[in-house]
């Protein structure tokens, strides 16, 4: 940012975040300070039932934290109008609500409840902002149509253009990128943060998407099983273990070299794979899938690989059980080492 | 390209509105010539200039008796239709209508504790109910109708929109129940008059009573309107409403008051008069083919007002010495009405998900 002071827009002090369920509290999480600065792109990552929703929930004030308070532009949230703070703050929530015979353009047009008079009449400025919201959102060439006859990922970007009419300087979105195919995540990704760097905005973004969190967003808040929260740079956390230590199970592991999960499956066949590039690597994975461990070519390994490349084909030299065999086709070599391990 | 989309989409509105506007005065029109005395529309019109060559027995025939049932059945009408389009809204139910709260049960308990329980004891109530009488009924379905919304507001206060429902729902069931009992232990004399007022009709409403109807049911309905923007939010759920500046928990109170009082005024002066509340939103929905409460307030208002006429001209049954029970009508009318307007709209999911 140009500006040496940045605007804290939204912070928090230490909060304890949860429910009550029958006159009794029941605590999801405890966070320590939370602050999105203009200018902001985090996002909250976690395994599910960690309390992401619920945090956000709590700092979009749709429920009041157990302890502690939430301050925007330095007023506490119950100091705060409903419509003054429909100003400041948007949601876009898991939920996907039950849009009647709404048209595009009507839902987005909601958004403009906080600046509108008492029957909603658009003025030009409302209009305005509506249509760049749809431009933004790449969603004009369905404004007119009902959004019962659209897709997921049509209703998603509508959902999040109606967040972006109501004008406010933050936005907060429960896993928006859920029903998205892969494109279209990257695409979301992408947008918002470009609007994080233009409008200035402030974003917080939960998602499931470890890899895209890690690539597109400034800051990462990682909230644990245990209820904890972990704030930091993406590269600071994966580096220092915490997102492998969140998300492994006996299961899985998170693998800093490739930004992949690897499925443990305790297999006491091992495999090393020589070979540079993309095809290495999808071979790694192949033999990873098929249940070997990958390991390193000093650890003598059952099966070593070594793919070659003679012009344009490539080649693998599979040393088994003494013998060496040779597939000119990766299709081959799945095929053929597949039934290896099953003997 | 842009142009014609434009065009097309204002012309329909257009159309829509005249037409419901005419069919509504058309409507009105034969309510006032057609009943057990058929009159010209001339006759109608000449006491309405007041020409002093008119019969005066058919002047008051019309002015005392026709008009104000007229009347009533329009702002019964609108009045049920708008607190319907309030409570599908708010519950996100289709089948959500007026009476989901328990109103209607609410004000038979309280005409079956009069007529049934507490008449046969020296409060004199006439079988041809007259002017006390009628009092006496609206005084005892508005405080039962009073006593029921109390309760389930004060239950809804603790809970989220779909208990309220449950509860409202429940509470009609007990009350219901006490109702039969009652019906169990009463003479068939007294019987008679309770099941009259079951019926439902619009034709006890005079002028006097029509003052204090018409005051409550066209304020509350002014009121209605300035909820236009709470209710457009609350399509997205409570937690989008809330987001974009509602204040929930005061709007839901607020629109269950406002359909209760419209419901158990309706139902105090002229009995529970079924599926006008369910049919009417459907079919603006499907008409006007929107969500948006700018266009459905109004038009459940019309449509509400024209369906409750029609339903009233076909109870009186043009040829017919004796007036057929209004509640039949609209039942008999009112759920095909629904049935072909959910067809059309194709698929309920979509709308109330």
């Amino acid at each position: 940012m140009t500006t040496a002071q940045t605007i804290q827009h939204l912070s928090t002090t230490q909060l304890r975040i949860g429910y009550q369920s029958k006159g009794r509290e029941i605590c999801v999480a405890e966070t320590p300070e939370l602050h999105i600065n203009a200018g902001d792109f985090i996002c909250l990552l976690g395994p599910n039932g960690a309390g992401k929703s619920t945090l956000i929930r709590t700092l979009a004030g749709i429920q009041a934290p157990l302890q502690g308070t939430v301050t925007l532009d330095n007023q506490p949230y119950e100091s705060i109008s409903p419509r003054e703070r429909a100003r400041k703050i948007s949601i876009v929530l898991t939920e996907t609500p039950p849009l009647g015979l709404l048209d595009a353009y009507s839902l987005v047009a909601l958004g403009r409840h906080p600046h509108s008079g008492q029957f909603g009449t658009l003025g030009q400025a409302d209009r305005n902002r509506i249509d760049w919201a749809l431009q933004v959102m790449d969603a004009l060439k369905f404004r007119n149509s009902p959004v019962a006859q659209l897709s997921d990922g049509e209703r998603q970007k509508l959902l999040v253009a109606r967040a972006l009419a109501q004008e406010t300087p933050l936005m907060l979105l429960d896993e928006p990128t859920a029903f998205l195919d892969l494109s279209r995540r990257v695409e979301l990704m992408a947008t918002l943060r470009r609007l994080v760097r233009q409008e200035d905005m402030g974003i917080l973004l939960s998602t499931h998407d470890l890899d895209l969190a890690l690539r597109f967003a400034d800051r990462i808040w990682l909230l644990n099983d245990d209820g904890t929260l972990l704030k930091g740079y993406p590269e600071e956390l994966v580096t220092n273990g915490a997102i492998s230590r969140t998300f492994s199970t006996s299961a899985f592991e998170w693998d800093i070299a490739t930004e992949t999960f690897h499925i443990q499956e305790n297999s006491n066949l091992s495999a090393s794979v020589h070979g540079e590039g993309s095809i290495a690597l999808w071979t790694r994975r192949a033999l990873g899938r098929l249940g070997f461990t990958v390991v390193d070519e000093t650890e003598t390994p059952a099966l070593k690989v070594r793919i070659s490349n003679a012009g344009q084909q490539f080649e693998w030299h599979v040393d088994y059980n003494g013998c060496t065999k040779k597939y000119s086709s990766i299709e081959a070599f799945i095929a053929s080492n597949s039934s290896n391990i099953e003997r | 390209m842009s142009k014609q989309a434009t065009s097309t989409f204002l012309f329909r509105p257009v159309v829509l509105w005249s037409l419901l506007v005419f069919g509504l005065l058309l409507a009105a029109m034969l309510s006032t010539c057609i009943g057990t005395l058929s009159f010209s529309p001339k006759t109608v019109f000449e006491i309405l200039v007041n020409n002093p060559e008119v019969d005066p027995i058919v002047r008051q025939v019309i002015l005392d008796f026709r008009i104000p049932r007229v009347l009533t059945a329009l702002l019964a009408g609108a009045a049920l239709a708008t607190a319907g389009l309030m409570m599908q809204t708010l519950f996100r139910n289709p089948l959500a209508d007026p009476f989901v709260l328990g109103v209607n049960s609410g004000a038979s308990l309280g005409v079956a504790l009069v007529v049934l329980a507490v008449a046969p004891f020296g409060i004199q109530l006439t079988e041809q109910l007259n002017a006390s009488g009628q009092l006496l009924l609206i005084l005892a379905s508005s405080g039962g109708a009073a006593l029921t919304l109390f309760t389930v507001l004060l239950l809804s206060y603790k809970t989220d929109v779909i208990s309220v429902l449950i509860i409202g729902l429940m509470i009609s069931y007990v009350v219901g129940a006490l109702v039969s009992i009652l019906i169990f232990l009463s003479m068939a004399e007294r019987l008679q008059s309770f099941l009259s007022w079951s019926f439902g009709t619009y034709s006890t409403v005079s002028w006097t009573y029509l003052r204090t109807f018409a005051t409550v049911i066209v304020s509350v309905l002014g009121v209605s309107l300035l909820l236009v923007k709470p209710l457009d939010a609350l399509l997205l759920g409570e937690h989008y409403a809330e987001s974009v500046g509602t204040r929930t928990k005061r709007v839901r109170v607020i629109i269950l008051v406002i359909a209760s009082v419209l419901a158990g005024t309706v139902t105090g002066f002229c009995g529970p008069i079924g599926f006008l509340g369910i049919a009417a939103p459907h079919l603006s929905r499907s008409l006007f083919r929107t969500s948006n409460h700018r266009t459905l307030i109004p038009a459940s208002i019309l449509i509400g007002g024209l369906l409750s006429l029609s339903a009233d001209c076909i109870a009186q049954g043009p040829g017919l010495d004796v007036s057929l029970p209004l509640n039949a009508i609209t039942a008999l009318f009112g759920a095909p009405i629904i049935i072909i307007a959910l067809i059309r709209q194709q698929s309920l999911k979509h709308t109330f998900g």
